[in-house]
């Protein structure tokens, strides 16, 4: 049951990240490779906050979330002179660039050692220790982020962005301008990833700059490639389909250290197949560029 | 020289070539299987590495970009489909061979003295052999008729076909050389510093910064963007620390194309030909 729970979890961060990383790549047409370090900064800085100065949980989160947010837009005024594998390469850049700082500065991250005993979330004096509580909080968490993503898909913002995608010279016509508007879905992408990497940190109670790693940013960016993005269900779809895998691996039988692998393979093919057959992945609108 | 294979690929097929990093890989453990299994030598081992390493680079032409170039895909489909190549080659060799370091013995290595300095042999054969290969593409690109179709290729490929070029032929001419490119430093690296599956993505990151920093327009500027780099990187390690390295490299490549995202040695395009 703790194991259900936990992958209910896991989920449900994932589907935070997720959505906020459709608003750039579904909804602005821009594949980023630096959400991963944007889950990062915010898992940090969430647990330097409230380990530093004793903040509780809803204080420090939004603390996190508005600084994750600023450093957000910032590497979106560089970034966003670029479009294509250029900004891809860019955004990458970053990502190597944080997972650096967050390795090396060992006097602030405590280095590849990682932060450990990080709280557990106390709200309103109500301390949620078990992953039941910890499931209804991220559930919480989850309703909130995703309604607000929900709402703005369909804003007119979320329309202006979807217009620039298509075509950007037209959008901009119409008096859309490009770079205040992607940059706005960059940070608000930004900060909404802090709020999951909060969690994370939280629900693990220990994290070291591994987690956050060009490999995290591909495989966020994989959700959305492989369920698809531009619209409500790909993202969860793929979501649900990223994270059960490995389990459904598991339940085959196979071997942990070939496992792993395994899965890579499958998702390598994947990708190479749903790119040839179906660019915009199983249940998307937005098919790539 | 990985960055002229990847400046290769990218100016003429403009494809984002990330599966150059499972290339790598893979180049790595066909040295290793035709030393350390097979027992070939080593001159013959290398020669199977730099064959197998071609004829791989020419089957992922065949299998997975032309049947994209068929279909019209647009340039990130090719990125993402490059990457999916690239994780598939990583982990098909970590299953094989397991995900740990393996390395090729071939006894301690000679070091040579030149008026003070003291270089080991393997480094001077590094240097010798990137020198004679950039001067070897830099001859071919000057003197072959084929050189001025690739670069064509990067700008307009529709017209390829309509001048009567064979764009099959000449797109998988290129994979294949690139490929054979990458096989030498691959092979010489590994016999340094031997190899783990993980490694590729690292080495095709930089051969990418080194081609962005230096131009991607020029034949120079991917040598002058590799050599670029890898001094920086020497500088970063005597100054600072090896921990530094990628945010020096990735801190540069962010400034150049914010500077001059042409490249240092780029020419200045019109404005409508760097959007398409």
């Amino acid at each position: 049951m703790t194991y259900l729970f936990h992958l209910l979890i896991m989920i449900g961060i994932y589907t935070m990240l997720a959505y906020s990383l459709n608003l750039i790549i579904g909804f602005g047409g821009l594949l980023a490779l630096s959400h991963g370090a944007f889950y990062g900064i915010g898992a940090y800085a969430f647990t330097l906050i409230s380990m530093k100065t004793g903040m509780a949980f809803l204080p420090a989160l939004l603390s996190a979330l508005i600084l994750t947010g600023m450093i957000a837009f910032l590497i979106s005024i560089p970034a966003l002179r670029f479009r294509g594998d250029l900004y891809v390469l860019v955004t990458l850049g970053f990502q190597m660039i944080i997972f650096t700082v967050l390795y090396n500065w060992t006097s602030l991250t405590n280095g590849s050692w990682g932060i450990s005993g990080i709280p557990r979330p106390l709200i309103w004096g109500l301390r949620i220790d078990s992953p039941e509580k910890f499931l209804v909080l991220v559930a919480a968490l989850n309703v909130l982020v995703v309604g607000f993503l929900f709402i703005l898909y369909h804003s007119p913002y979320g329309l202006s962005l979807k217009g620039l995608r298509d075509d950007e010279p037209a959008a901009q016509s119409l008096g859309i301008r490009p770079f205040a508007q992607y940059s706005i879905a960059m940070t608000i992408g930004g900060a909404i990833a802090a709020v999951s990497g909060a969690c994370f940190a939280s629900y693990v109670t220990y994290i070291d700059p591994t987690s956050f790693t060009l490999q995290e940013s591909i495989f966020q960016a994989c959700i959305l490639l492989i369920g698809g993005s531009g619209n409500r269900i790909g993202p969860f779809l793929g979501v649900i389909f990223m994270v059960l895998l490995p389990e459904l691996l598991r339940f085959v039988g196979l071997p942990d250290a070939v496992a792993a692998n395994t899965r890579q393979i499958i998702y390598g093919l994947m990708l190479i197949s749903l790119m040839y057959w179906r660019p915009q992945g199983l249940a998307g609108e937005f098919r790539v560029r | 020289m990985m960055a002229i294979g990847f400046g290769l690929v990218y100016r003429s097929t403009r494809v984002f070539h990330l599966a150059y990093g499972g290339l790598y890989v893979l180049a790595c453990y066909f040295l290793l299987t035709a030393m350390n299994y097979l027992k070939f030598p080593l001159a013959s081992s290398l020669a199977l590495t730099v064959i197998g390493t071609g004829l791989t680079g020419m089957l992922v032409e065949k299998a997975v970009y032309l049947p994209f170039l068929r279909r019209n895909a647009s340039s990130g489909a090719l990125l993402i489909a490059s990457l999916g190549v690239y994780v598939v080659c990583e982990n098909l060799v970590a299953l094989l061979f397991g995900n740990g370091v393996k390395t090729i013995s071939t006894g301690i290595e000679p070091s040579i003295k030149l008026s003070g300095f003291v270089i080991a042999r393997l480094q001077a054969i590094q240097f010798a052999v990137g020198s004679g290969v950039i001067l070897v593409v830099w001859w071919a690109l000057r003197r072959w008729t084929l050189a001025k179709a690739l670069w064509a290729m990067g700008d307009e490929p529709e017209l390829i076909p309509v001048v009567g070029l064979p764009v099959k032929g000449l797109r998988t001419t290129i994979l294949a050389a690139s490929s054979v490119m990458i096989a030498v430093p691959a092979s010489l690296i590994s016999l340094d510093m031997g190899m783990d599956p993980h490694v590729g993505m690292s080495y095709v990151l930089i051969a990418a910064v080194a081609v962005f920093f230096g131009g991607v327009d020029s034949f120079w500027g991917w040598v002058t963007g590799g050599f670029g780099l890898a001094l920086l990187q020497s500088l970063v390690i005597w100054r600072f620390s090896a921990q530094w390295l990628d945010l020096a490299a990735f801190g540069l490549i962010v400034a150049v194309l914010l500077l001059r995202p042409q490249g240092l040695l780029g020419m200045r395009r019109r404005i409508e030909d760097i959007s398409t």
